[in-house]
């Protein structure tokens, strides 16, 4: 059985009330709605909050699932669209995807001078510090795994923005080591 | 913004490509355009070091989030007990089960590390067990089985990942409602019930991939009696 029959299936006896299913989808997918919602929002506990809405929306609307997508491309978008209708209706901050994809955290973290030998570390610290679309998109990618169709459905852009967006993530990564020693000699 | 669409040469979109080249997400015809390019431009294959830095990188950014998923787990679970309060008699049989699962005297945390440990001890046991039996030819049991030990019921045979804790093998195993009966076998194997006995093969193998599921945690997972 394929991916996406497996989910289907999975999902089909979460729809007809199968308690183990749900909790089998649990264990493989939490984690990793969670990060995804935690690493955009900068906020553990509405990230938390989020995340358990997903899960309760998926026992709630099980049959829902159509299976043209894999069960986490469906998880993270329900994930996606909640965080954006949360932060909207809060209106703590503007959602403006273009505005956030421009504005890289600024400042500069005497950490990094003192963890230059720690070139993974350095790394970890400057993924950080790009702008919020930029750590959206490489988060999807590297930890997500999504492919580009995939990605371009669940931010709504178009496929060849997903990929021009990804290479500028990487492209702002490496002015952003540079700044903090590392010159990866690229691009 | 500036990652409007452009227009790029063929290396330029051969470049975009690589962090999904990278990940395994490119389908088969845009995997060989990529690799027609990395055998002809060092450059680009210099990309794959960086690409594989970028990647580890942001994996470990990602896994160093704190986690709260039993919370979340239990809180998920009780969202839908209360959902069935309001009056959505929907969730009768699985609300019951939910309630005596979670609402035990005992801190939450507290019963899965109880559990991690019993099981822990198990597998201590077993892997003992198996060392002696290799004395004793006439038979194995576990020490912590016999007549204790669930009789009947449907089993698979499972082969854990080497990286499978005994912790995370105990809480998996729990989640899903299964219990380790036996093992290791030759082979490394472990009978773990997954059910009642009479359970339909379709049901069988639906659990059988809810084992398997779980990344990185079962190597091999077969119907055994």
């Amino acid at each position: 059985m394929d991916q996406l029959a497996e989910d289907r299936a999975l999902i089909a006896r979460i729809a007809a009330r199968e308690q183990a299913a749900f909790k089998a989808l649990m264990i493989q997918h939490q984690v990793r709605v969670f990060r995804y919602l935690a690493r955009r929002l900068r906020n553990d506990a509405m990230a938390e909050d989020l995340t358990n809405e997903v899960f309760t929306e998926v026992w709630l609307h099980a049959d829902k699932y159509e299976g043209r997508a894999s069960v986490s491309t469906w998880l993270l978008g329900m994930a996606h669209n909640r965080m954006v209708s949360k932060l909207r209706k809060r209106r703590e901050e503007p959602w403006d995807e273009d505005k956030a994809g421009e504005i890289a955290d600024s400042g500069d973290d005497p950490e990094i001078a003192a963890q230059k030998a720690d070139k993974s570390k350095v790394i970890r610290n400057c993924i950080e510090k790009l702008s919020v679309a930029h750590r959206e998109i490489v988060d999807l990618v590297y930890y997500h795994e999504m492919s580009i169709a995939e990605i371009s459905g669940q931010l709504g852009i178009p496929e060849a923005t997903v990929k021009t967006r990804m290479f500028y993530a990487r492209k702002q990564l490496s002015d952003v080591l540079k700044t903090a020693g590392i010159d990866r000699g690229w691009p | 913004m500036s990652d409007i669409p452009t227009k790029h040469d063929e290396r330029d979109e051969i470049e975009m490509l690589l962090p999904w080249y990278v990940t395994g997400r490119l389908d088969a015809t845009e995997k060989r355009r990529v690799e027609s390019w990395l055998v002809r431009d060092s450059s680009l294959a210099r990309q794959l070091e960086l690409i594989e830095e970028e990647r580890r990188g942001a994996v470990q950014v990602n896994e160093s989030l704190a986690l709260p998923v039993t919370l979340s787990i239990r809180q998920s679970m009780q969202k839908i007990v209360t959902e069935r309060t309001t009056g959505r008699g929907l969730f009768a049989d699985f609300t019951s089960t939910v309630r005596a699962f979670f609402e035990t005297p005992q801190p939450y945390a507290v019963r899965w590390a109880t559990a991690a440990a019993v099981a822990l001890i198990m597998l201590q046991a077993a892997w003992i067990g198996s060392t002696m039996t290799t004395r004793e030819p006439a038979g194995y049991v576990t020490a912590s089985g016999g007549s204790s030990q669930p009789s009947t019921g449907t089993f698979v045979l499972v082969r854990f990942a080497d990286t499978a804790t005994a912790k995370d093998i105990t809480m998996a195993l729990a989640a899903l409602d299964m219990t380790l009966t036996d093992g290791p076998k030759a082979g490394g194997l472990f009978r773990v019930r997954v059910g009642d006995v009479g359970m339909t093969d379709d049901k069988r193998d639906a659990r059988i991939a809810d084992l398997k599921r779980k990344p990185g945690f079962v190597v091999l997972v077969t119907p055994t009696r």
